[in-house]
């Protein structure tokens, strides 16, 4: 004869105990206010942010010079002015690459 | 290392002693495009200041390498010595064009500051050479916008009106582009406070700004005004905001009143 199932012992269980009254429910939104997943083209791609060095000045100061030519060739802009721009885009760049009699690099060949 | 995760005065001073000769390649290249002499002028000095400054603050658990933290900040410090130096002061023997120009570069650094670390503007489209050639374009037309600014002052007649011209292709922008511009370019504000007036994240003003650049650049290169640029969508609901205050372009205004003089 099958053995019956043991009594479960232990306190009974309670009633239900009191619950927080319900708060309000935020109302369903439309999907068109949800943003739509959006194609990769859309998302930027990784930039560069790789520091100008010393051996490429030469050529960065050259590239300014065919950059504004090419800008400035069609355009109203007053020739003096236009130097101006291409100087001090020049100077920004200089002033922006250390030059390569960094110490403490020579130290560190010499040892 | 202290409690509150800078280093202690003894490593501190080591940071110094190891970086001491890469602070003055620095201030020497701040000096050299300025036309300076980087002891006399006082760059040296600025320059290691700037770097002890730095050693007592830098914290490497945040685990940005120590040239990275401080570069900027002997930059700056360069920089504004070399303005405050006799040299500058004494520049009577450059050209006219060339104390312009200096006074241009500065600005420049302002609105890229990313060059004080060596980096030229960002650009997303590009590869390899031609990245660098419209990271260049960027930055000769922030230039050629703080040249405009400055030639309104005392400008001839006949430069006047090719002065005017620049500006209306700026009037043609949406009022939203035109606040950027005027408050980066003719009051001296930053992306991060134009963003913070706006209570927006400061990206969004980044981006904006590229693309105001790149429709003028189009714009000075053919010497047409072109379709102008719509907003992105990050401040669509500032430039709407703008456009229900019905607030008018600010470059818009400016001709307005320039031609009613």
């Amino acid at each position: 004869m099958p053995k019956k199932p043991d009594k479960i012992k232990g306190s009974k269980i309670g009633g239900v105990k009191d619950v927080d009254s319900t708060r309000g429910v935020e109302e369903v939104r439309k999907v068109s206010e949800v943003d739509q997943v959006k194609s990769s083209s859309s998302v930027s791609k990784r930039k560069s942010t790789r520091e100008m060095t010393w051996e490429e000045r030469e050529k960065l100061f050259g590239l300014v010079k065919e950059e504004a030519k090419k800008l400035f060739g069609k355009s109203d802009i007053p020739a003096k002015q236009r130097e101006v721009i291409e100087r001090a885009v020049k100077i920004a760049i200089d002033a922006s690459i250390p030059d390569d009699n960094d110490q403490d690099k020579k130290d560190k060949e010499s040892n | 290392m202290t409690e509150s995760g800078t280093l202690s005065e003894e490593q501190a001073n080591e940071l110094v002693l190891e970086h001491a000769g890469w602070a003055q390649s620095i201030a020497r290249a701040v000096a050299r495009a300025w036309n300076l002499d980087w002891q006399m002028d006082g760059l040296d000095g600025a320059a290691m200041e700037a770097l002890i400054f730095c050693s007592r603050r830098f914290e490497p658990e945040m685990g940005v390498p120590f040239r990275g933290y401080a570069r900027r900040r002997i930059h700056e410090a360069s920089t504004e010595a070399a303005r405050q130096s006799k040299g500058w002061a004494k520049s009577g023997s450059a050209t006219q064009n060339e104390r312009l120009a200096r006074e241009v570069a500065v600005e420049l650094f302002e609105l890229f500051p990313d060059l004080r670390s060596g980096i030229l503007p960002q650009v997303d489209e590009q590869q390899g050479e031609q990245t660098l050639r419209a990271s260049i374009r960027q930055l000769l037309i922030g230039a050629t916008l703080v040249t405009t600014r400055q030639g309104m002052d005392d400008a001839s007649p006949e430069d006047l009106i090719d002065l005017k011209k620049s500006i209306s292709f700026i009037s043609t922008l949406e009022p939203i582009h035109q606040i950027i511009l005027w408050k980066m370019y003719w009051e001296s504000d930053s992306m991060r406070g134009i963003a913070s007036d706006w209570e927006t994240d400061e990206l969004n003003v980044i981006r904006e700004h590229k693309v105001l650049l790149d429709y003028l650049q189009k714009c000075f290169s053919t010497s047409k005004v072109l379709a102008p640029p719509r907003v992105r969508p990050g401040l669509k609901t500032i430039a709407l905001q703008i456009r229900k205050k019905k607030i008018p372009g600010p470059f818009t205004e400016f001709l307005k009143r320039e031609n009613h003089a």
